[in-house]
């Protein structure tokens, strides 16, 4: 089928507003009068709170103090697991955890007012900072540390390995990777009358709304969170604003003024969520003919101090876990243990990255040992259509992994790339090239029946003027949804791409369509979209732009405007049993493969990206340009994970919390990137689309890790993949 | 308290700051002006980048005080006749996502063409070093840039080129 507006390089709605500075990001927004906000942290790691001080000789009669005795309703983060207290009263978990909260219209004298005030904890010295260390028990945060334990199984493992020709073990690290968007989290917030109103820089405003009714109990009607531009979010503003908006409210209440609050970047960095680091142990069984048939992992993620949203990150980090294969006798056990960290949340990739990173490493390790080629191997195991996942989950026609897998040897010309690889390197005495492939998927939508308890509403309202407004809780991240959704909508209706505009973020004017995470916007939410504009031509039927608006006048009469809302219906035959972990743990996959060409020093042993190949199957591409930046800056991000970034944890707490030591790709380290998309239309995503946000993430570190394996012959377990991991492995496999 | 006065977007400005004032609190609280951002406060991130007597700087790191006499340009002074070349080539090529990080490389890229008009992918790699993205992977940013470089090579022998 041939569309109008989908499928177009529309001009994105917002991109005037940001490159001539008139974007308003919280921290643009400055009331006449309002009040500087900050938070008081712990300065120990692990402790019991003793009290706070505040200075008897400091004059504090222009402030405003907040501790936990001040919440109206409950002293809790609302989350999964709501087990987070918002404001500590007792117990220290993490270095930095708040504990009061002050403010001042001047900023200056804010910090005065910081120095004036000491914390008194009673300090545990010691602290558990890894996974090791928290499984050693080396102090129980919890009881035993573990959060929470997931299985996923199929077959008997025990006979697979029996059997097994070829059996190949390890254990895969990866580290905390901050989001490092360029915007600090900010939120400003006020109170009108009974009315708390919270606006920043947020993800998911009606988790927001959810938080704030908890601390404060209120109703839907009396909380109203609204979206302001976000300067990049990657999850890192999935959750945490959930937080800082109700500190924001907390001084508000207090304040009588719009209070606004915005991190500095070493606070962000320091308290705020990040990737969750992992180890991964896997063991893989090969028959005679090199098929896969048993796989064991077990799968840690280091929850940071408290459960928080952990158990879904590591449901989506186990059921991405057993890669693009079709494997007989698996079994995944996942544990989420305790840290004295902060909390860690969502990030891209949400847990598939660390498996995957272990899953397509270990496969090419695997293949090394055997003596056959990465490729051969990965073409014998992969799944087929009619093949199924371990969770039991049939797939029928959405398989595309041989497909993208095809077209990448393809575009890449591979036996003319190896033979100038394998020139290159015997003529160099200095420097070796190597390639590398990761092939791996992203399942969109919330996992398993989350999209059914979500159970999402949005809607479009049609105005007099016959122009159309797009109401959704999904926020406008950089990503390009307020684009992507107008798109749908103009499609879906057959009007020009202009007479779609998108409401204000704001959960008194749009309704919950859910949070903006999981990949799901374009595919769920854009779906259910689509079928509210069905229901608009149900009630309206025209042929004609002009035919439109004399029937849109025709059909309203007096009233101003009229409102279509639909809710998210859950395509027919996916079954998912939460218990057992068995069934479709995701409507449907998107599909993709790297193929990364680096070139290795080996006097200083790092790593220059040269090309980097990407072939992905994301349904039908609603804007090609906005998809293919996804992928460029999902790449990017995926390099920094495989190359550099590495949060350091020095005396309890994060040493590099700043752009000097926490290194992110700048523009000097790019690559040639070549994306590409194979076409596969998903069904029940509009007009075929599927979710593609997360997918770019998952793959990079392992594309990465198998080409420095196929330029040095050297195997690598952990993330980052640096100099001195490489010349060590190197220097010790001579 | 100190009094300075300088150029703002071509207006003449007098102010009085604190010696401990940074140029960018200052653009952004006292004088209104949003375009800069603070990303990192620490001279690190570029995106509080302005034109101090032609020359990208990053505000952040600047004292207030020190810009007296001086001439001082942001992306509203950029913006203030319609967009530049440069703006329009950043619209046409959907080169920024969340955009946070555009406002300091509309900056950068403006001082870049003002002094080579021509500049190659390397030049701009160069320019735009200090400027992060945790966006866009990059690539459309540089794409822009080099379409106007493109174009300006190719007209160069008509119109001798200005680049905004
Ligand atoms: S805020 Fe000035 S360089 Fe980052
Ligand atoms: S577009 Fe988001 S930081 Fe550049």
């Amino acid at each position: 089928m041939k569309h109008k507006v989908v499928g177009a390089n529309v001009t994105r709605v917002d991109v005037k507003e940001k490159v001539t500075g008139a974007a308003k990001y919280t921290d643009d927004i400055q009331p006449d009068s309002f009040y500087w906000g900050a938070q008081i942290g712990s300065n120990v790691v692990s402790g019991v709170l003793k009290g706070v001080i505040k200075n008897p000789d400091f004059d504090w009669s222009d402030f405003v103090y907040v501790d936990a005795s001040d919440i109206p309703g409950e002293n809790e983060v609302e989350s999964v697991v709501s087990d987070m207290p918002l404001l500590a009263t007792k117990e220290i978990r993490y270095w930095g955890q708040p504990i009061a909260l002050l403010a001042h219209r001047d900023k200056h004298q804010l910090e005065e007012g910081l120095k004036n005030i000491k914390i008194e904890i009673e300090e545990n010295p010691i602290y558990v900072s890894t996974i090791d260390e928290s499984l050693s028990l080396k102090k129980e945060i919890i009881p035993q540390n573990i959060f929470k334990k997931r299985k996923i199984e199929r077959g008997d493992i025990e006979s697979g390995f029996e059997n097994a020709k070829y059996v190949f073990e390890d254990i895969y690290y990866t580290p905390h990777q901050e989001q490092m968007y360029i915007e600090p989290n900010a939120i400003i917030s006020w109170w009108e009358g009974e009315k708390i109103v919270v606006k920043g820089s947020m993800q998911c405003p009606y988790y927001v709304q959810a938080s704030i009714k908890t601390v404060f109990h209120k109703e839907d009607k009396d909380v109203e969170i609204i979206q302001a531009y976000v300067g990049g979010a990657f999850g890192g503003k999935e959750d945490y604003p959930s937080i800082l908006g109700a500190h924001a409210a907390l001084l508000a209440m207090k304040a009588n003024e719009p209070v606004k609050m915005v991190y500095e970047r070493a606070q962000d960095i320091s308290i705020t969520t990040k990737r969750h680091p992992s180890k991964t142990t896997i063991k893989m069984g090969f028959d005679e003919n090199h098929k896969l048939t048993t796989l064991q992992m077990e799968f840690i993620l280091d929850g940071g101090s408290y459960e928080t949203m952990s158990s879904v990150i590591l449901a989506r980090g186990m059921l991405h876990a057993f890669g693009p294969y079709e494997i007989p006798n698996v079994k995944i056990d996942g544990i989420i243990v305790a840290t004295n960290t902060p909390p860690n949340g969502a990030f891209r990739g949400f847990g598939a990255p660390q498996s995957f990173f272990a899953t397509e490493s270990h496969i090419d390790y695997c293949a090394l040992k055997m003596g056959i080629s990465p490729f051969k191997l990965r073409e014998i195991n992969f799944v087929q259509r009619g093949g199924s996942f371990p969770t039991g989950q049939l797939l029928e026609n959405d398989v595309m992994i041989r497909e993208v897998y095809d077209e990448l040897l393809k575009r890449v010309n591979y036996p003319v790339l190896r033979k100038e690889i394998d020139d290159f390197n015997s003529l160099s005495n200095t420097k070796r090239r190597g390639f590398g492939i990761a092939t791996f998927f992203h399942g969109a939508g919330f996992t398993g029946s989350g999209e059914v308890r979500l159970a999402s509403i949005a809607g479009i309202r049609l105005d007099k003027n016959g122009k159309v407004a797009v109401l959704v809780a999904n926020t406008e991240m950089g990503q390009g949804a307020h684009t992507v959704l107008s798109q749908i909508v103009a499609e879906a209706l057959e009007l020009p791409f202009d007479m779609i505009y998108m409401e204000e973020v704001n959960t008194q004017k749009v309704p919950n369509s859910g949070p903006t995470v999981a990949s799901r916007t374009t595919m769920i939410v854009g779906e259910v979209l689509r079928r509210a504009c069905v229901k608009m031509r149900d009630a309206i039927k025209y042929n004609s732009l002009d035919d439109y608006l004399e029937k849109v006048s025709q059909y309203l009469g007096d009233k101003e405007s009229e409102s279509f809302f639909q809710q998210h219906l859950q395509p027919p035959k996916i079954k998912w049993d939460d218990v057992n972990y068995r069934g479709d743990a995701y409507g449907t996959y998107a599909w993709a493969i790297y193929g990364v060409e680096i070139e290795v020093d080996l006097r200083s042993f790092e790593v220059t990206l040269k090309n980097i190949i990407s072939v992905m199957d994301i349904g039908e591409v609603v804007h090609p340009i906005l998809a293919s930046g996804q992928i460029e800056g999902g790449i990017v991000q995926s390099m920094g994970y495989a190359l550099y970034e590495n949060i350091i944890f020095k005396n309890g707490r994060f040493w590099n919390a700043d752009f000097t030591n926490y290194i992110i790709p700048s523009i000097v380290d790019i690559p040639k990137m070549d994306v590409s998309f194979l076409n596969n239309p998903y069904s029940y995503g509009p007009f075929g689309a599927k979710g593609i946000g997360e997918l770019p993430m998952n793959g990079g570190a392992p594309a990465v890790n198998n080409a420095i394996k196929d330029a040095l012959g050297i195997h690598l377990t952990k993330l980052p993949l640096s100099p001195e991991q490489i010349m060590e492995a190197y220097e010790r496999d001579l | 308290m100190n009094k300075i006065t300088f150029i703002i977007n071509g207006e003449k400005r007098s102010i009085y700051v604190e010696p401990n004032d940074v140029l960018l609190d200052v653009l952004r609280d006292k004088l209104g002006l949003k375009s800069p951002k603070c990303g990192c406060e620490r001279g690190d991130c570029g995106a509080c980048s302005v034109l101090l007597n032609g020359k990208s700087v990053r505000s952040c790191l600047v004292f207030a005080i020190e810009v007296d006499g001086c001439e001082i340009e942001t992306v509203e002074g950029i913006s203030q006749n319609g967009l530049s070349v440069v703006q329009e080539a950043f619209i046409e090529m959907n080169s920024f996502q969340c955009g946070f990080c555009a406002p300091g490389v509309v900056i950068a890229t403006t001082e870049l063409l003002r002094k080579n008009s021509t500049p190659t992918k390397e030049e701009i790699k160069e320019a735009l070093a200090g400027n992060l993205c945790r966006c866009t992977g990059y690539t459309p940013i540089l794409e822009a840039v080099e379409k106007i470089s493109h174009h300006n090579k190719h007209n160069s022998d008509n119109t001798g080129g200005t680049n905004e």
